[in-house]
């Protein structure tokens, strides 16, 4: 019987051998590929990065060849980039975190070929990483809730590393600013209630924070995760909610007030077209407003016309390149000095960023 | 008219590969349906997945390497079945292998001579493997709570530890708080072969099948733990201490699933981060079913089943077609599987009621 069995796969191996493989045009396009955490449609991180490129294609698309793989996880990340490497591709995106010592080992191998690294630390001479300054986005969901009188804010987080951490002082030091200018007293103790998922996306924990959150009569809920449920949860429960990578909005949380997205797309154009000009250089790109790395969706129909003016306004700073969010005097859950009147966070205090100032109620689990 | 199951006496000659043949059919069924509802030509998608997993070295040696934990947790799934004992755990148990391996190569042997790096290496991993293995097993043996409730629910228990010590206290001090351990040190990583991404884990897997055949088919152990597989109160007559078999074999498999878990992170990873939990423990129970159980086919059904991981891939980059195909073509193997296994076991039989069943009074 094992004999037949080994037959019967060489019988199969036959017929598929019969059937040709795809064929390439022969046309030089500069080939360009991207390796996604997870599905194109999974309304978080990885359509984010596919909002990107498309974008590309349609910006560049007759002149470059796109391909990506989903659901790469850090197990098949250096096979996949490998593979891409061997089928003669120029430029190649790793879009997760998760990738980074993958994309590495690989980029040793191929020095012709230039590499892009998404959300990591680690460069090569030619791999480049690359992320955006999210923490603009959140300052201004922030100040838009504060301009709002929210000063009971519940948020479900993620994960208790740097880039959530930045994100969620980012967002109380617009609340802060918020709530000052619109002159509504506050107990500066317990304004953002922080809850983890210790997850970057799990809707079932994500809706039973919120509704927990809801219950505890917070009066607004704002999602840190990939997937929308935080927000959707919120809107079940009678909270308005603010969304997060994507627009919760379009996802089915029409209560959301705004969403801080990401937005790929510019940069992918940039960089491809960098290195089809031959200027590519290794960097580390960290962009926001000023790039559009990064966006805001439009308002939900709760956010007055007067607020709406006045976030807009903050954010053309922003634009411009005039990011003082974290400016001093900024301080700690206890109260003590972390920036004084005239300094600031620098960007490497910021990328590695692990404590919450005051203001935010809950603690970082270890 | 009516559909009535009944069931066979005679098994049919070549029942594996008759089980092999349907399961296989099922699931190209499947597939094509699926690709002609995206608009793809089957033939061209099924060539296309072929070509990705055998049609080039990198390709084909990428499938060894996907098969290496396949063929480890598929073993560990087998063994602990040949005694029906449903070994649904090996994902915690790989886990724990994984953080066995990590704990050796980052905070036992930094200091050791080199060659004795590797060895502790596997010890640990086997060993973590094993202690994850040993709940469900005095559970089982000593308060009949069932294995494959237990085995199950460690999973996540163990997925959860592991994220503990990699955003915690294993967290690489380097890595300006991102999640995820330090990298190895050279000497504990296994060493790769074929000029490829093969490494040290494929000689352990191959070791293993080699020694659980001989074992299972011809040792009196092996005897022993198929007996006590195909009627363990007869075994308990006949003076077999059943218990005791049980915490072995599925220490044995807790072992197996661990070595898997440490050639993974020792092999490809270099360090502990997420990702590392991708599904191989359940993957494993695909291929020892397709396996039917026997050890020495468990290879093949992981060559297999890694060559349609491999080849799926190539669905994505070259056809523009959703990565998920995979898991379903994954998924109607295994029914596949289970419907050929119903199919033999037992047969339809279609009443009319002209025709008056001749073996019972009923239905």
């Amino acid at each position: 019987m094992n004999k037949k069995l080994q037959w019967l796969l060489v019988c199969i191996t036959a017929i598929c051998l019969l059937v040709p493989g795809t064929s390439f045009s022969a046309e030089k396009k500069l080939k360009v590929a991207f390796a996604l955490l997870w599905t194109i449609d999974d309304q978080g991180w990885t359509t984010g990065h596919y909002r990107g490129i498309e974008y590309l294609r349609e910006k560049m698309g007759d002149q470059i060849e796109v391909a990506y793989t989903e659901k790469v996880r850090a197990a098949d990340a250096e096979r996949v980039f490998r593979g891409y490497a061997e089928k003669g591709f120029d430029l190649i995106f790793g879009t997760t975190f998760e990738h980074m010592d993958a994309l590495m080992r690989v980029a040793k191998d191929y020095p012709n070929i230039r590499f892009e690294h998404c959300s990591g630390y680690k460069t090569s001479p030619n791999m480049g990483n690359y992320f955006t300054r999210m923490y603009q986005g959140e300052y201004l969901a922030g100040y838009m809730a504060g301009l709002m009188g929210f000063k009971n804010v519940g948020t479900v987080a993620t994960q208790p590393i740097p880039e959530p951490i930045r994100g969620i002082n980012a967002f109380t030091i617009g609340l802060i600013k918020g709530l000052d200018e619109a002159g509504v007293q506050y107990d500066s103790d317990k304004l953002n209630t922080v809850v983890w998922l210790k997850s970057w996306r799990d809707p079932i924990k994500e809706t039973t924070l919120a509704e927990t959150l809801a219950a505890r009569k917070h009066d607004l809920i704002r999602q840190m995760a990939d997937t929308p449920d935080t927000s959707k949860a919120a809107c079940a429960a009678g909270v308005p909610a603010i969304g997060y990578g994507t627009d919760a909005a379009l996802a089915g949380a029409d209560c959301t007030l705004v969403s801080s997205l990401f937005n790929w797309g510019p940069y992918y154009v940039e960089t491809v077209k960098a290195v089809m000009d031959g200027t590519w250089e290794l960097r580390q790109y960290w962009k926001g407003f000023e790039q559009q790395g990064i966006q805001l969706s439009p308002f939900g129909s709760k956010v007055p016309q007067d607020v709406q003016t006045k976030v807009i306004a903050e954010m053309e700073k922003l634009s411009q390149g005039e990011d003082h969010i974290f400016a001093g005097p900024l301080y700690d859950q206890d109260g003590k000095v972390l920036y004084a009147q005239g300094s600031s966070a620098s960007d490497s205090d910021l990328l590695s960023m692990r404590v919450l100032i005051k203001g935010v109620k809950g603690n970082i689990p270890q | 008219m009516r559909l009535r199951l009944e069931k066979r006496y005679t098994k049919p000659q070549n029942e594996q590969l008759l089980i092999a043949v349907i399961s296989f059919g099922l699931a190209l069924l499947v597939g094509s349906i699926i690709f002609l509802i995206y608009g793809a030509n089957p033939f061209l998608a099924y060539g296309v997945m072929f070509q990705g997993a055998f049609g080039s070295s990198l390709g084909f040696t990428e499938v060894i390497v996907k098969a290496i934990p396949l063929m480890l947790t598929g073993l560990a799934v087998a063994i602990a079945a040949t005694m029906l004992l449903w070994n649904i755990g090996c994902e915690g148990q790989f886990v724990f292998g994984a953080l066995g391996a990590t704990w050796a190569a980052l905070y036992l042997t930094p200091d050791w001579p080199s060659y004795s790096v590797l060895p502790a290496l596997i010890i640990c991993g086997a060993a973590a493997g094993m202690l994850w293995a040993l709940i469900p097993a005095i559970l089982k043996a000593h308060f009949q709570v069932s294995e494959i409730l237990t085995t199950l629910l460690l999973n996540y228990v163990a997925i959860i530890i592991m994220d503990h010590l990699y955003f915690g206290p294993w967290r690489d001090p380097d890595g300006m708080g991102f999640p995820g351990s330090a990298l190895f040190p050279d000497a504990a990583a296994l060493p790769r072969f074929f000029d490829s991404r093969i490494h040290l884990g494929l000689f352990l897997a191959i070791a293993a099948t080699i020694v659980l055949h001989i074992l299972l088919r011809h040792s009196k152990w092996g005897f022993r733990i198929r007996v006590i597989g195909k009627g363990p109160m007869a075994a308990q007559y006949a003076g077999m201490k059943v218990n005791r078999e049980i915490i072995r074999v599925m220490l044995i498999s807790g072992a197996l699933a661990g070595l898997a878990g440490m050639s993974e992170v020792a092999g490809i990873h270099l360090r502990l981060q997420e990702g590392l939990s991708v599904g191989y423990g359940y993957d494993g129970i695909i291929v020892a079913c397709l396996a039917g159980f026997r050890p020495k086919m468990v290879p093949i059904f992981a060559l297999v089943l890694g060559g349609l991981i491999i080849g799926g891939e190539q669905l994505q980059s070259s056809m523009h077609l959703p990565a998920s195909i995979v898991q379903v073509l994954e998924g109607a193997l295994l029914l596949g599987f289970l419907a050929s296994e119903a199919l033999l076991r037992f047969r339809l039989r279609i009443i009319t009621s002209s025709s008056p069943s001749p073996s019972t009074n009923n239905a």
